[in-house]
């Protein structure tokens, strides 16, 4: 069995927010490793400070205090413009509430991170196209996202999460807003796409269903891990 | 990419974006309308003056006082052989005298005048001749197109031999003129002018004095050197008289530095309305920035740089005022057109106000877009995307 490297690590990272005058911690110290090729899922209640982790370890949020290393860099010492470069080439995102733009078609949608890259728009177009047809939406290439179902909508995501072949994906929520019959096919997805790719996966959710069907559970409850 | 994407930002909201460049619009519009059309009248004015040709020179000898100094026929034209630069030397009169045909009272102007005047301010003839100088004290005289019209209109079909009274003369019409075009140095409408020979027209009172006279130069470079020579040559003859000389190039160089001015004012009313269209682009783009912050973070989340983001609504409003400025553009020239046609300018098309103005409402766009883009690529992923 091949060395596993470190992925994410959090070592002691407390996150506060200031409310007016007042302080709060929503992260109190949280340490914990996810390795490469792992699929595992955060779970907790709202307000459990499972969003900050996932912020934070998506380069959208920086911790007050602690250290948080990604692919064994130090996230604290990235600029805007190294941090934005990271999420391009070595994560890739699945929102609870898709985030596709509105404007754009499908096509355009899952396109979209390749285009910060400044790539050739021949070659955008063909990788959009076989992880839709992967993804099972190729046929709704030339669609905007008003006309895809939830499902279709966060498949389009899935596929644009990939795009960019990243080390890591991250997933908050991917099926809050999905019905169960979508949420568990949306689900056979990820895993499929996980062993398929060998994509380390966190998934950020308050589903135990969810939970289960991923190989370890981190529990965050009132900022730390249980 | 930016381009592609900003112009599908646009389109869909196209009223929005029309409102939103209607300022920039309306300014360039105005300034390329007004700087053309203004350009063109000047043009047409130096036309008019070419057309008689640039080596005039026309010398005012209105004397003041109570003796009214003035020269005699013979002193004027004697300074031809006099004054070397001269080709020609056209002296002439005008008479106050009331005009009249058939009892009706008639608007026009009495000039006296010699053979030399016709050919300085290139008079043609319908039909009939010319009054010359061998009419001397004969009651003829030339009339001017307008005149004739008005002739005609009374029932006369044939106004040559027909007779027109001034003050208590009778003088018989030996010719009609053609339709006088004009020139700006021309002193009278010669088409509401009757010509009578310039002897004949000292009878007319004793008021009548050779006031004016125009000078036709063998070149313009003479005109320097032929001012001062007859300036002398006046004052040796008539020393209380004060000459004053014009020449088609100084009304010429006056009418450019007023354009100047002129360009340059507009050119400032164009800048506020410019101004006023950023200040309203600027508007519409920050409220874009505002209702767009969920794409914002979204593009940021998959890795969009400040950078980009700053470029991508810097692009949208460049091209919104661009376009703006475009229409504006050929908004503007339509316009000219139409003015110059009112006007009887004729229309001449300048490269400078539609090149300026388009130039200046791409500026506009970089300028006022500047600070909504980077409120929008200074914008925190993590504030946006919370839901």
């Amino acid at each position: 069995m091949t060395k596993r490297n470190n992925v994410i690590e959090f070592d002691h990272v407390i996150k506060k927010y200031r409310l007016g005058d007042k302080s709060i911690t929503v992260l109190k110290g949280v340490s914990f490793v996810i390795k490469q090729r792992e699929m595992v899922a955060v779970m907790g209640p709202s307000g459990s400070g499972k969003s900050t982790i996932m912020n934070i370890m998506g380069l959208l949020d920086r911790p007050s205090e602690g250290q948080y290393k990604l692919l064994g860099e130090d996230a604290s010492n990235f600029n805007n413009d190294q941090r934005a470069t990271l999420r391009n080439k070595k994560l890739g995102f699945i929102f609870q509430s898709f985030y596709l733009l509105p404007k754009l078609t499908g096509l355009q949608n899952v396109g979209l991170p390749l285009r910060y890259q400044h790539r050739p728009e021949s070659e955008i177009k063909k990788r959009a196209l076989e992880l839709m047809d992967r993804v099972g939406v190729a046929h709704l290439a030339n669609n905007k996202p008003t006309e895809m179902s939830g499902g279709e909508q966060q498949r389009m995501a899935v596929a644009r999460a990939l795009i960019t072949d990243p080390d890591l994906i991250l997933a908050d929520e991917p099926t809050g807003a999905l019905d169960s019959d979508t949420s568990a096919r949306l689900m056979a997805l990820l895993r499929e796409l996980h062993e398929e790719r060998e994509k380390t996966l966190v998934i950020i959710t308050h589903d135990s269903d969810v939970g289960k069907s991923c190989e370890r559970i981190i529990h965050v409850r009132d900022g730390m891990l249980l | 990419m930016y381009i592609k994407e900003a112009t599908q930002n646009i389109l869909s909201t196209k009223l929005r974006s029309f409102l939103a460049i209607l300022g920039v619009l309306v300014g360039v519009a105005s300034v390329v309308a007004l700087v053309i059309s203004s350009q063109s009248a000047t043009q047409h004015a130096l036309a008019e003056f070419k057309k008689l040709g640039t080596n005039l020179m026309s010398v005012s000898i209105r004397g003041s006082g109570k003796d009214k100094p003035t020269l005699s026929l013979k002193q004027i034209k004697n300074m031809k052989h006099q004054i070397s630069g001269i080709r020609d030397i056209a002296p002439f009169t005008q008479s106050y005298g009331q005009a009249s045909f058939q009892g009706v009272p008639m608007n026009t102007t009495t000039l006296g005048v010699t053979n030399e005047f016709r050919k300085i301010f290139k008079l043609k003839l319908a039909e009939g001749r010319f009054v010359s100088f061998l009419d001397k004290k004969q009651f003829y005289c030339v009339i001017g197109s307008k005149v004739a019209k008005n002739m005609r209109l009374t029932g006369v079909f044939q106004p040559i031999g027909e007779q027109i009274r001034v003050d208590d003369f009778i003088f018989t019409v030996v010719g009609v003129m053609q339709p006088y075009e004009g020139s700006l140095f021309a002193p009278y409408d010669f088409n509401e002018s009757i010509l009578v020979p310039i002897s004949a027209s000292f009878l007319l009172s004793k008021d009548v004095k050779v006031e004016n006279f125009v000078m036709y130069l063998k070149s313009e470079e003479d005109a320097a050197p032929v001012e001062a020579a007859t300036k002398e040559k006046i004052r040796e003859m008539a020393p209380d008289l004060k000459p004053y000389f014009i020449t088609p190039l100084e009304i010429i160089s006056g009418m450019k530095s007023q354009r100047g001015t002129f360009t340059m004012l507009l050119g400032f009313i164009g800048g506020i309305a410019l101004l006023v269209g950023g200040i309203g682009v600027m508007n519409i783009m920050l409220v874009s920035v505002t209702e767009r912050r969920r794409e914002i973070g979204i593009r940021m989340a998959v890795g969009a740089k400040e950078s980009d983001i700053l470029r991508m609504f810097l692009v949208e409003t460049i091209i919104l005022t661009g376009f703006g400025g475009i229409l504006g553009v050929v908004l503007g020239i339509l316009l000219a057109m139409a003015i110059t046609l009112a006007a009887h300018w004729g229309f001449h098309f300048f490269w400078m106000p539609p090149i300026i103005g388009f130039t200046v409402s791409v500026v506009v766009g970089l300028f006022f877009g500047f600070y909504p883009a980077r409120k929008a690529a200074k914008l925190d992923p993590i504030e946006i995307l919370r839901t």
